[in-house]
């Protein structure tokens, strides 16, 4: 016998289902984020505290990925972090971005913003590296850091949208979203 | 090898050259460091390249966990070759003085249990967990930046098959919800059913 008209769940209600997972991928995002600035800040304190073994562990984990010059790079309990201002800047960017993101858009949206801003985004940090090389302008910690930064937020705009569409594809399906009902006989 | 996975490879072997090409360059040549000035691109470059190049060939729209995937396997590869050709080239040129380092930490008082090669191998192994998750970064921006296309990146996913909810496909006199002959709520119904009447929501006709 159907189901009453009354029972039927329509489709295009806010599925918590999608929600949960979106607010999971942000959780993962944020956590990888910060997980990554945490080992840049634990290296100098490591061996600040005498963790040599961890500290220099760290540091060369990240050796690839930087150049780790002291003398272009912040300061912790004596020691230089495990990365550059420059890179530094696009890490916290980053985390800061993703920590900001669900007050600026839907964490919900897999659409990722025009590209142009992302490109947009990276010309402060060029132009500082640029005038920086070229003897123009002496770049300082805080100018690498800031215009770093402003690219690391703008591209968690750009990988946050990826982790929820990531999530809604992957994430396995709990729960029921849809009621069964039995066929009429005859139709 | 699956095609899918080609500009990922290539892009991680790029990654790889450039990053040993750095490791030894920097280790010969001290104030040549400015030449790792962000390095932290460069996964992240390799992650947006074997996205792009995946999304110029694929005849479908590529979905955002393909960049996600691509750019890992970028990121991963890159690090790997760093860190089995790099790494033991940058220890080897370094390592004496890395050892008289380590020795001044030992006077000074310090517990140091690892050492030498041991250290400078769990430093890559960390660089190529960085790296690969630096290279999905990457990956995700390639996706969401260069797949325009319908039922790509951006697309909902589609929803789960009805399982009972909805009719069989189009047997006559079907039901359906207000509409005669209809297939019912669900479309043509799921594969497992296929011989099931035309059910659904409601009278048919």
């Amino acid at each position: 016998m159907p189901e009453d008209v009354s029972e039927y769940i329509p489709q295009t209600a806010r599925d918590p289902v999608r929600a949960r997972r979106a607010w999971a991928a942000w959780g993962a995002a944020l956590g990888v984020a910060a997980l990554l600035v945490g080992l840049i800040v634990a290296a100098p304190l490591l061996r600040a505290r005498g963790a040599v073994f961890l500290s220099a562990a760290l540091y060369g984990g990240f050796r690839a990925a930087c150049h780790q010059m002291p003398e272009r790079s912040f300061h912790a309990a004596g020691f230089p972090l495990a990365v550059c201002a420059r890179c530094f800047g696009l890490y916290a960017g980053a985390l800061f971005g993703l920590a900001v993101y669900p007050l600026a858009r839907s964490l919900r949206r897999t659409d990722a913003p025009p590209r142009a801003w992302l490109f947009l985004a990276a010309v402060p940090t060029s132009v500082d590296f640029a005038l920086g090389v070229l003897g123009v302008w002496e770049n300082t910690h805080w100018s690498r850091f800031l215009t770093a930064a402003l690219l690391g937020g703008a591209a968690a705009f750009y990988v946050m949208p990826g982790a929820a569409d990531l999530a809604s594809r992957y994430w396995p399906r709990r729960g029921r979203a849809l009621v069964a009902v039995r066929p009429s006989p005859g139709g | 090898m699956s095609g899918k996975f080609q500009p990922a490879l290539f892009a991680g072997a790029a990654l790889g050259v450039i990053l040993v090409l750095i490791a030894i360059i920097t280790a010969l040549v001290p104030f040549a460091g400015i030449i790792g000035c962000c390095a932290c691109l460069l996964p992240i470059g390799a992650g947006v390249f074997a996205a792009n190049q995946y999304i110029t060939k694929s005849a479908s729209p590529v979905p955002i966990g393909e960049g996600a995937l691509l750019g890992a396997v970028a990121g991963g590869v890159g690090g790997l070759i760093n860190l089995i050709i790099g790494v033991p080239i940058s220890y080897f040129i370094n390592s004496a003085a890395m050892e008289m380092q380590m020795e001044q930490l030992r006077q000074q008082g310090l517990a140091i249990p690892m050492a030498g090669f041991a250290l400078a191998l769990v430093g890559g192994i960390i660089g190529v967990v960085v790296d690969a998750v630096l290279g999905v970064i990457g990956g995700l921006i390639g996706v969401a930046a260069f797949e325009k296309r319908k039922g790509g990146a951006g697309t909902p996913p589609p929803p789960p098959p009805p399982t009972g909810f909805g009719g069989g496909p189009g047997a006559p006199g079907g039901g359906g919800f207000g509409t005669p002959g209809g297939g019912g709520f669900g479309g043509p119904g799921s594969p497992g059913s296929p011989g099931a009447p035309g059910g659904g929501y409601g009278q048919g006709m």
